[in-house]
């Protein structure tokens, strides 16, 4: 609204006119600071629970800091912890247990997750009662999934070591998938990929769905077969698909902690300890607060770097 | 001529943001091939600066132009 004229009396009035009295302007919030008010608490507490944690930990990594004595004196020990860790024959197990933890989760996850979201993309009976069905673990806490998990594990009466033993011939009880150190790191890779199968499915599908039928007709004009079909039309483009639910699963496995903890706890021994219950060992077991506090950094820059990658092929899958 | 066309003429055509986000993206991977590897130790040791490196580098250009 344009209401001041003449604010200054730098326009000369022709004589004898009466400079109407101008309507009082209402003063009140800019749009500007009302949008700083809308989102201010939010900024805030964005940096009280994202940004300050961060700042404080990078800060905790240079430091001797013990959570169990925090009254004793502070020394800055420079990039003591980082040199230790990364110099460290443990730390590095522990990151090729994680390794082997997230290839062969992913590995599987894919395969069988691409395979179910090929089938339920046909049209059958049913089709949308076994696709909820397929979702059901996707849903369950992964407490629940290690609790429940750690019972059919049971070598006596699990119901998987049954059915391995059913159909394999031996005795049930004649082995045991978290107690041996051989068996147990398969153990937590068939309980995630039970659990998060269905979610690699869902992303594939989403992929199989978004491929437009008119190419598949001028492949069946073309007299291609399916297997030429699939292998150049279905995966090609499904492919941005499949590397996201990858690098999503990537990212979720390497920090994987809840339900390896609740089925194994890193053991037998030290065989299924990965990095984040490396961590939460050398922060809550050993108090080394500081040192944890440097670990964790190393590992968030390694998940932040893949979390670059995952938006930069999130932003290529959008703009298809 | 627009400052935008303008800037996009000025700027260096090997500082791109696509090829520099490709760049970055390749150091972010070899990072964290480095630390899970089950090789050698030394790469063990060196993955982190590498990684740190690609973060920072790919958190830089991807604040470049097209």
């Amino acid at each position: 609204m344009t209401s001041h004229t003449d604010p200054a009396g730098l326009v000369s009035l022709p004589e004898g006119h009466q400079r109407a009295s101008l309507p009082r302007v209402q003063t009140g919030l800019s749009d500007r600071a009302i949008a700083w008010l809308f989102i201010g608490p939010t900024m805030a507490l964005l940096l009280a629970i994202n940004l300050f944690p961060l700042l404080w930990t990078i800060f905790l990594s240079f430091t001797n800091y013990r959570a169990n004595r925090p009254n004793a004196p502070l020394w800055n020990v420079g990039f003591d912890h980082y040199v230790a860790i990364l110099t460290d024959p443990d730390i590095w197990l522990r990151m090729q247990a994680t390794a082997h933890f997230v290839f062969w989760t992913i590995a599987l996850q894919t395969v069988i997750g691409f395979g179910l979201a090929y089938l339920v993309d046909r049209k059958f009976r049913g089709h949308g009662f076994w696709t909820t069905l397929i979702l059901v673990p996707m849903m369950l806490s992964p407490a629940v999934v290690g609790n429940f998990w750690t019972f059919l594990y049971q070598p006596q009466i699990g119901l998987f070591n049954y059915v391995v033993g059913f159909f394999g011939g031996i005795a049930p009880g004649s082995f045991q998938m978290l107690g041996d150190v051989t068996l147990s790191p398969w153990a937590i890779i068939i309980v995630d990929t039970w659990m998060w199968t269905p979610y690699v499915m869902l992303i594939c599908l989403a992929g199989l769905r978004s491929i437009p039928d008119y190419i598949y007709e001028a492949a069946e004009v073309d007299r291609a077969s399916n297997i030429r079909q699939f292998v150049s039309i279905t995966l090609p483009m499904c492919m941005p698909f499949i590397m996201l639910a990858i690098l999503f699963r990537g990212i979720e496995n390497f920090k994987m902690f809840d339900m390896v903890n609740l089925l194994t706890a890193g053991g037998p021994g030290s065989t299924t300890e990965l990095a984040s219950i490396t961590l939460k060992r050398a922060a809550f077991e050993a108090w080394r607060t500081g040192y944890s506090s440097a670990f964790a950094i190393i590992l968030f820059v390694a998940v932040f770097g893949l979390a670059n990658i995952y938006v930069k092929t999130l932003n290529k899958v959008k703009a298809r | 001529m627009t400052m935008a066309n303008s800037n996009k003429t000025q700027w260096p055509k090997l500082l791109r943001r696509g090829p520099m986000e490709n760049l970055a993206t390749a150091l972010i991977a070899a990072g964290v091939l480095m630390m899970l590897q089950p090789f050698v130790m030394a790469l063990f040791t060196w993955s982190f600066i590498t990684t740190l490196a690609g973060v920072v580098m790919f958190t830089i250009v991807s604040k470049f132009p097209e």
